[in-house]
C-alpha cells in the first residue's frame, strides 16, 4: 500500500477538486474535515501497526482492511458524536475510507490486500499502474503541489481585498 | 433524562452489533482465507510439495549464496529460496511469491523489492501523528451528554 501521506494527499487534492466545484459552504471551513483525513488513513493505523509488530497476527488483521469492516467501524465511531452530528461524521469518514480504496487498487501487488468483497469473496481488486516504491517518487511532487495550491488559495482573498482597496481608493 | 437513556440504549446496540460483526468478520479471515503459511508446509512437507506461498511474515533478504538466499521472517525459522541473486542486497524487504519444495526450500515464482520500504514507514508516521493531534485539538467531549461534538460547520 503506499504510504500515508500519499494518502492523505490525495484525498486532500481530490477533495479541493470537489470543493472547487461546488457553490456552497467550503468543506474545510468545518472541524469535521479531520475526520475525512482520519479515514483515508484508519484502515492502515488500524493494521499496519499491528502487522509490523506482530507479523504472524495478518489473518486476524486483514479483514479491516476491507471496506465492510471498515464501515462497521465507522459506524460504532460516530455513535460517540452527538445525534446531530452523526451523519456527517459518518460521511467524512466513509469518503474518505473510499478514497484509500480506490488509491490502493492503483497499486501493482504480489499479493493483494484490496478485498473489496469480502466476506463474499477474496478476489484482489487492483488496477495494477504503480509499486508502492513508486508512489514515493511522486510524493515530493504531490506534496509540492499541495503546498503550491494552499499558498494560492491563502492569498487570493487577501490579494481580491487589496485590488479593491486599490481600485475603490483611486475613484 | 428518559430521552438520554434513549440514546445510551440505541449506542450500545450499535456497537454491541457492529463487535459481532467484526468479530464474525475476524473468524473468517483467520480460519478461512485462502493462503498457506510456511510453517503449516513444514510441518508437512510432504503434502505440500508444489504449493503456492503468498503470505509471509515481514520477509528480509538474509544472506545470500550462488543460488538463493536465506529468507528471513519475525517469528518464523529462516527458510533457504532458490533464485537468481543478481541485484538482490541483503537486508532489504521483499514481496514474494513462492513454490514450497519437499526439502523445506522455497522456488521463487515472483520477488519484488519494497524499496523505501523503511522510509514510507517512518514517513508514515508524519500524517498519522497531524491527523490525531488535529482530532484532538478540533473535536470536544460534551460533559453534559456524555458525546463528542465539533465546533464549527460548513
Amino acid at each position: 500500500m503506499p504510504d500515508l501521506i500519499t494518502h492523505v494527499s490525495m484525498a486532500h487534492l481530490i477533495l479541493r477538486g470537489i470543493d472547487s466545484l461546488q457553490r456552497r459552504l467550503s468543506f474545510f471551513q468545518s472541524d469535521a474535515i479531520w475526520l475525512y483525513y482520519l479515514g483515508t488513513i484508519l484502515q492502515d493505523l488500524l493494521t499496519r501497526p499491528v502487522n509490523i509488530l506482530f507479523p504472524s497476527a495478518i489473518h486476524w488483521t486483514i479483514f479491516l482492511h476491507t471496506p465492510l469492516a471498515m464501515t462497521v467501524v465507522h459506524l460504532m465511531l460516530v455513535m460517540l458524536f452527538e445525534g446531530s452530528k452523526r451523519q456527517t461524521a459518518f460521511l467524512y469518514l466513509t469518503s474518505g475510507s473510499a478514497i484509500h480504496f480506490l488509491v490502493d487498487a492503483l497499486q501493482k501487488q504480489v499479493i493483494g490486500n484490496n478485498f473489496w468483497l469480502y466476506p463474499l469473496s477474496w478476489h484482489n481488486f487492483s488496477l495494477k499502474l504503480f509499486w508502492a516504491h513508486e508512489f514515493m517518487a511522486v510524493l515530493p511532487y504531490l506534496v509540492s503541489m499541495i503546498i503550491v495550491l494552499e499558498t494560492v488559495l491563502l492569498w487570493r482573498p487577501k490579494m481580491k481585498n487589496k485590488i479593491a482597496l486599490t481600485t475603490k481608493s483611486r475613484h | 433524562m428518559k430521552q438520554n437513556a434513549r440514546i445510551f440504549m440505541y449506542r450500545r446496540s450499535v456497537w454491541t452489533i457492529g463487535a459481532v460483526i467484526l468479530i464474525l468478520l475476524m473468524i473468517k479471515s483467520r480460519f478461512f482465507h485462502p493462503w498457506l503459511d510456511i510453517e503449516t508446509c513444514r510441518q508437512n512437507p510432504d503434502k505440500y510439495d508444489g504449493a503456492l506461498i503468498t503470505h509471509f511474515r515481514e520477509p528480509r533478504i538474509g544472506s545470500i549464496e550462488r543460488d538463493g538466499f536465506w529468507l528471513l521472517q519475525k517469528t518464523c525459522a529462516d527458510i533457504f529460496v532458490r533464485t537468481d541473486t543478481s541485484g538482490l542486497r541483503r537486508n532489504e524487504f521483499i514481496g514474494l511469491l513462492a513454490t514450497f519444495n519437499r526439502d523445506s526450500t522455497l522456488t521463487v515464482d515472483r520477488l519484488v523489492i519494497a524499496r523505501h520500504r523503511r522510509y514510507k514507514m517512518t514517513l508514515s508516521l508524519i500524517p498519522a501523528i497531524l491527523i490525531l493531534v488535529m482530532l484532538l485539538r478540533k473535536l470536544r467531549w460534551n460533559h453534559a451528554s456524555r458525546m463528542l461534538t465539533w465546533r464549527s460547520d460548513a
